[in-house]
């Protein structure tokens, strides 16, 4: 690992969904951004070219909110704005920033005020602060659990219905987790990209299970177990065939635990698997011939585990040439496989001088976008967090996009631009 | 487990008062850790009888990730635990955040869970001036509030600012106020004039320590009163502090 100390630096290409469009998955729901103004700026660019300018709102924070607090000016701001929506949402996150370590604002006292004068609006004290990126609960880890608490257990008896959680995307209806839970008896994969309104989402709280797609929704299930039983299992995302297995046994385990086992669809399901990774490899082969010995660059915007796709390409025979990641954890099996394994460096995106370095190969191809801006690549797929890739089906669905990028060189910017990404 | 907030403006004797409280009801069986929120740091420096122990911002400073329990959490006298939340140097930076880290820090490091304390008491600095300041009657960190005043007018106007901030919480059911410990400073009379101040504030006054230079003496060999003279009437008047304390927690 090289290192060297300079101003962080993030490329232009440098995104992803961040706090207002994660917070904008909750159908009807509005933000309110309580802020110096300057702290709003990149969720307000953001938020314009995503589409959500009409459900973002900001209270600008002066030197005397900072000397006298602001939890009435809270109160005052969401009745102005109530007054002024033409619908009222049904939701309403509000963010204060980094700021309010030092003001202490006593949130929950502001929530239950809030909630007192409006009753048929949920409100939800959220913290964006970037300060917390290392820490236990990094922002994305706390927006989450207030996100999902928003689902309410109302029914004794949970529906034969399995929630997907942490993930940005549904799980593309080609996978084969959908089969597999439909031997198991479970009708419905519910995801709150999926709800219609907000009632379909506070509904998936009378589900039998949570089923964590990403590590940042882990506390979240957590939290669901304690305050009502509701049942989960970390799943995450994961591309190596053994840990997909392992994954889907842990997953028929549990259900036989939850009363929902189908003995008699066990060979089905066997079946099934075997097919779907046959499907796989031979996805994998294909991809190989395409890309023909050609490096392979990826970034930790791309993959929630860059390290374990690294590996899995690697020992499927792939020419990695680096992972190019922010933040990472040194006691992580795959890094530590990929240092002591091979020969593909792993680049701190954060460090502009190791940036530049590495500006240099265009005929390679690149898995994400700041791994296609830093390699130059002229291949690039452009993938976010793993979107709704699941299972067998999900290295199939990785294969047939790096098959299908290499059909053109990539328009980088044009597709920094359809990502919705402030440069 | 009870959890107390002793305030208190400055050098009014509130770590004093706080320590041999800790030590009184350590005497009683009782497990107790002494959490001193005070930039100052030296709310529990009779209690583990040795140089100041090092505050839980200095380590988190000095060791980051690595830090574990035994790096904040010292053993004092009998079956006391004491903490320093610690602060900034005077002038630069912000006391109140250093109280929210180290309580933030204590939680993640499951510091309750692991020594199981049948009292904690958190020493806070003088009013309730920020956010921080009050987090020890938010969120559930104390439940019980005792202010030490004297009858000096400064202290007394702390004291009131302390009984609004508990009032304007309370409405959450955070914290409640218990009432005024007196230490008496003997002034003219001092204690019809904190009576009166108590009636004020809605509280009563638990109990009146009277000035003696017991105190001082057991602080010149760095322990408390009822560490270093049991068989003082100021050890007496501190186990009595501490068994009205106890009642009026319930």
């Amino acid at each position: 690992m090289k290192r060297k100390k300079t101003l962080e630096y993030n490329c232009p290409s440098y995104g992803g969904w961040g706090m207002v469009r994660s917070g904008m998955l909750v159908p009807e729901s509005c933000q309110l951004f309580v802020s110096p103004p300057a702290c709003g700026r990149h969720g307000a660019l953001g938020a314009v070219r995503q589409g959500f300018k009409d459900r973002l709102f900001y209270l600008c924070l002066e030197e005397s909110d900072i000397v006298s607090g602001y939890d009435q000016a809270i109160l005052e701001t969401t009745e102005e704005l109530f007054l002024r929506l033409l619908h009222r949402p049904k939701v309403l996150l509000i963010f204060v920033s980094c700021l309010d370590d030092l003001i202490g604002t006593d949130g929950e006292a502001v929530v239950e005020a809030l909630s007192e004068r409006f009753p048929d609006v949920k409100f939800r004290m959220c913290h964006m602060n970037p300060l917390a990126n290392d820490s236990e609960e990094p922002p994305l880890v706390s927006l989450w659990k207030n996100v999902y608490s928003l689902m309410e257990r109302k029914k004794e008896q949970p529906e034969k219905k399995i929630n997907v959680i942490g993930s940005y995307r549904p799980v593309s209806q080609e996978s084969e987790l959908f089969s597999f839970l439909k031997y198991a008896g479970i009708e419905e994969i519910c995801h709150i990209g999926n709800c219609r309104n907000y009632e379909e989402f506070r509904d998936m709280g009378n589900n039998c299970m949570n089923l964590v797609a990403a590590a940042s929704a882990q506390k979240a299930a957590e939290e669901i177990w304690k305050k009502n039983g509701m049942e989960y299992l970390n799943l995450p995302v994961s591309y190596h065939f053994e840990k997909i297995e392992e994954n889907y046994m842990l997953l028929w385990k549990k259900l036989a635990e939850l009363g929902m086992h189908k003995k008699e669809k066990e060979t089905l399901v066997e079946e099934l698997l075997k097919n779907r990774k046959k499907d796989a490899v031979a996805a994998v082969a294909l991809a190989k011939e395409k890309v023909s010995g050609r490096k392979i660059y990826l970034d930790d915007s791309a993959f929630a585990a860059p390290f374990a796709a690294a590996r899995f390409l690697l020992e499927s025979g792939f020419l990695v040439g680096a992972v190019y990641v922010s933040e990472w954890n040194e006691s992580d099996a795959d890094y530590q496989w990929i240092l002591e394994n091979t020969d593909t460096e792993i680049c701190n995106v954060r460090v502009y001088t190791m940036v530049e370095d590495w500006k240099t190969e265009a005929d390679t191809v690149a898995i994400g976008l700041e791994a296609a801006y830093i390699s130059g690549s002229d291949y690039v797929v452009s993938l976010f967090q793993d979107e709704g890739m699941y299972g067998f089906e999900g290295v199939t669905q990785l294969m047939r996009r790096i098959i299908d990028c290499m059909t053109e060189k990539a328009d980088l910017p044009a597709l920094i631009e359809q990502s919705g990404f402030v440069v | 487990m009870i959890k107390i907030a002793v305030y208190g403006k400055g050098g009014i004797g509130k770590s004093t008062t706080t320590s041999n409280l800790s030590a009184a009801l350590s005497d009683m069986g009782l497990k107790v850790m002494q959490i001193g929120c005070d930039p100052k740091a030296d709310s529990t420096k009779n209690l583990v009888s040795t140089e100041r122990i090092p505050t839980v911002l200095d380590q988190i400073k000095s060791k980051g990730k690595s830090i574990s329990l035994d790096d904040i959490v010292f053993p004092g006298y009998g079956k006391t635990f004491c903490v320093e939340a610690g602060g900034p140097t005077p002038g630069i930076g912000c006391a109140g955040r250093g109280i929210i880290a180290a309580f933030e820090e204590l939680e993640r490091l499951h510091a309750y869970e692991q020594y199981e304390p049948d009292v904690v008491l958190y020493d806070v600095l003088g009013d309730v001036v920020c956010g921080g300041f009050a987090m020890p009657i938010r969120n559930g960190y104390a439940e019980h509030v005792f202010v030490v005043t004297s009858g000096e007018m400064m202290s007394l106007y702390a004291a009131n600012n302390i009984a609004s901030a508990v009032k304007s919480f309370g409405r959450r059911g955070y914290a409640r106020m218990e009432g005024l410990i007196l230490n008496s400073r003997n002034i003219e009379n001092e204690e019809q004039i904190v009576q009166r101040a108590a009636v004020e504030m809605e509280t009563k006054i638990v109990k009146i320590m009277p000035r003696s230079g017991d105190v001082q003496a057991a602080e010149n060999t760095r322990k408390t009163v009822v560490e270093a003279l049991p068989e003082s009437d100021m050890a007496k008047h501190y186990r009595e502090l501490a068994k009205n304390v106890l009642e009026a927690c319930g």
